[in-house]
């Protein structure tokens, strides 16, 4: 059975992958985020970690995007939890 | 408008996301010149114009970028409904092929109400760099409407994509959109792109994250950014020495022979001083003094951006900027302010939120430019450090230590005014760290060189020209027996006691404000009491003249204090009034470090004078 889990984004861990669920309305950078790729339904993965830990770059769609932990409230993302 | 699309034999509309190309697309087929530009949104209103193709006419429509039809934004309403009512006789659908998700979504809502269609997937050789193959076959047969790949900068696959249009306008081609329900596109898109793409995460991606790991960890992240900043400063120091040495004894030259010529047809005293004591000497001091280090740092630093490496270094630092309401890509314009401030603030075009940006403008001037780090560099040899090889070893920590202390006055300054401007919302952060990539060397070096480079020059020099009449001016028009020089030196002496310094440091500080470059000559001008700015030969000279004015360590640690900390010189100033579109805010930056500057030397001194330090 999969089971399914809804976190935000900044929860997922390094190397941990999940695919965009929502972009809340008042997040200040969904058009931004838009542009650069980063939309519902799009596969993400966090791939680096910054040496003070804030902010993490993130993968999607081959595009290779750097989000602070506080930018990243208004971004859910659906992980499989378990296999 | 009528009147073409009576002509026209068919019309179409080009339709897509924002930033895919439709504009340079739309330029590629029409041969028209709409401004096209990296950014999204850059077409707001529908533009029209036509081709012609196998003795057609067709006349084509750009339509605004939408990311949905369900019409969020002006843009998008505008853009749903030109669709729904226009009925063209075919849409052409431009999508990123390194995005092809994203852009699927929104042709399939648009396939749902409309029949005739092409998809375009522009931008193919991008996403063939970044590991990307789309198989427009396989894409064609499980959306029903032709597909194909076009690269509309390059003006590849633009014939294929015309005969397409065609196909469809003519009924050559009949479309059969295979949509799926309202809804769903988000899913089937993922499927679609699943089932057609193929990403190579070659080689290149793999080892881009390896260099990435490095780049950004904990341990060598910093140290290696700090050491590729003291190489980057380290070179332009060193290969800057030759090539200025070579210029000043052109220009030398020069002067000898503008002076034989001035002299032969007999020009007025005053002319001839005016000219080549003043306005030539000047000029040419600037230029042999700032030409050199500009020349090689900034194509260096251009080197570094094109490489892909000042991303990581903003990536790596910004958690301290955020702290204090910054960008960590304010980062990368304090290190071109160290080149030179005007471009540190045109730098700060690079990061999106005005607030962040304001900040970064304000704030670049506390990292000191070419035209300061000499004055800095000599008074720690003369004044902290010995000669020799530890002397060296020595100033060269003490320069770091400085600048530091530089870097920790912009964050100290940009807490202050994150808090004071608060209201204005803090702005989101995205930073897009791309792929490293080897940069085109000529090319390169052509651009910064030009760009950048000849572009200062040219607006210091034409600064540096009228400074260099009113400075002559100063020191030889008379008053009551003394020069007007020598009348503002005696006016500005409290002050310049006052914070640690004395009158003749204040004037040149105050004639300094076309160029930096010129502080320490003038300085030197009004202590040897002579009529033309000079150099001096060596550091011992300068110790010399220096120290016969009373200088002490206490004396060239204020200096220090007031050459970081002092208002921007004028090309800085003009371009921050050019970039921000304010006077408020240039007003602010030459007050701040100013105040700052001399409340910093007036605690300085006082302290000296109590005997608690030094």
């Amino acid at each position: 059975m999969k089971q399914t889990e809804q976190k935000p984004l900044h929860a997922l861990a390094l190397n941990e992958s999940g695919v965009v669920s929502e972009i809340a309305p008042e997040c200040r950078l969904r058009s931004r985020l838009r542009s650069l790729g980063l939309c519902e339904g799009v596969r993400v993965t966090a791939v680096l970690r910054s040496p003070f830990g804030d902010p993490v770059a993130y993968e999607a769609d081959g595009v290779l995007l750097a989000l602070r932990k506080r930018d990243c409230e208004g971004i859910t993302v659906q992980t499989e939890g378990g296999l | 408008m009528t009147e073409m699309t009576e002509k026209a034999d068919y019309t179409i509309a080009l339709a897509g996301n924002p930033n895919v190309g439709k504009s340079t697309l739309f330029n590629a087929l029409t041969g028209l010149k709409q401004h096209t530009g990296n950014w999204t949104g850059k077409t707001v209103e529908g533009c029209r114009g036509s081709f012609c193709h196998q003795g057609y006419r067709v006349l084509a429509e750009d339509l605004p970028g939408a990311y949905s039809l369900s019409a969020f934004s002006r843009e998008e309403a505008l853009t749903r409904q030109s669709l729904l009512e226009n009925h063209y006789d075919c849409a052409v659908l431009v999508l990123d092929a390194g995005l092809l998700q994203r852009s699927l979504c929104f042709a399939l809502e648009v396939l749902s109400v409309c029949d005739r269609a092409v998809v375009c997937l522009n931008l193919a050789d991008e996403a063939r760099r970044k590991g990307i193959t789309v198989d427009e076959k396989a894409l064609q047969e499980r959306l029903g409407v032709p597909v194909v790949q076009s690269c509309a900068l390059k003006k590849q696959g633009l014939a294929a994509l015309k005969d397409a249009v065609l196909a469809v306008c003519a009924g050559d081609f009949v479309c059969c959109p295979k949509r799926c329900l309202n809804g769903e596109e988000q899913q089937r898109a993922a499927q679609l792109a699943a089932a057609c793409t193929t990403v190579t995460r070659g080689k290149k991606q793999a080892r881009d994250r390896r260099l990435d790991r490095v780049l950004t960890s904990k341990l060598f992240g910093l140290p290696l950014m700090a050491l590729l900043t003291a190489a980057l400063f380290w070179l332009t120091a060193v290969g800057a020495n030759v090539p200025s040495q070579w210029l000043a004894a052109l220009f030398g030259v020069m002067k000898q022979n503008l002076s034989t010529f001035f002299t032969w047809c007999h020009a007025p005293k005053f002319l001839s001083g005016i000219f080549i004591d003043g306005v030539f000497t000047t000029l040419s001091w600037v230029v042999a003094v700032m030409l050199p280090p500009m020349a090689i740092f900034f194509p260096l630093f251009s080197l570094l951006e094109d490489a892909g490496l000042l991303p990581r270094i903003a990536f790596n630092l910004d958690r301290g900027f955020a702290a204090c309401g910054a960008h960590g890509k304010q980062s990368l314009c304090m290190m071109m302010g160290l080149g030179c401030n005007a471009c540190g603030v045109t730098g700060c075009r690079i990061i999106e939120s005005d607030r962040a940006r304001n900040i970064a403008v304000v704030t670049n001037n506390f990292m000191p430019c070419n035209g300061r780090l000499p004055i800095l560099i000599a008074l720690l040899t003369l004044y902290f450090t010995g000669a020799g090889v530890f002397g060296t070893l020595a100033a060269a920590l003490l320069m770091a230590a400085v600048l530091t202390g530089c870097v920790g006055l912009t964050l100290l300054c940009s807490l202050l005014l994150s808090k004071i401007w608060h209201k204005d919302g803090a702005a989101g952060f995205a930073l897009e760290l791309p792929p490293y990539r080897v940069p085109p060397l000529g090319k390169t070096l052509v651009r910064s060189f030009l760009d950048r480079t000849l572009r200062v020059l040219g607006r210091a020099a034409a600064v540096a020209a009228p400074a260099g009449a009113l400075i002559w001016l100063c020191a030889n028009v008379r008053a009551g027996g003394d020069t007007v020089l020598q009348h503002c030196v005696r006016f500005l002496e409290p002050f310049g006691q006052f914070i640690g310094l004395d009158g003749a440091v204040v004037t040149a500080l105050i004639l300094g404000f076309p160029a930096n470059e010129t502080v320490l000559p003038v300085l030197l001008m009004t202590y040897t009491g002579g009529g033309v700015m000079q150099d001096f030969s060596g550091y011992a000279e300068l110790s010399a003249i220096l120290g016969a004015h009373g200088w002490t360590a206490a004396t060239a640690a204020c200096m220090i204090v007031m050459t970081v900390c002092r208002f921007p010189c004028s090309t800085a100033c003009l371009t921050i009034k050019k970039e921000t579109g304010s006077l408020r805010l240039t007003l602010l930056s030459m007050a701040l470090p100013t105040a700052l500057g001399v409340i910093i030397c007036a605690v300085l001194s006082m302290l000296h004078k109590l005997q608690l330090f030094f």
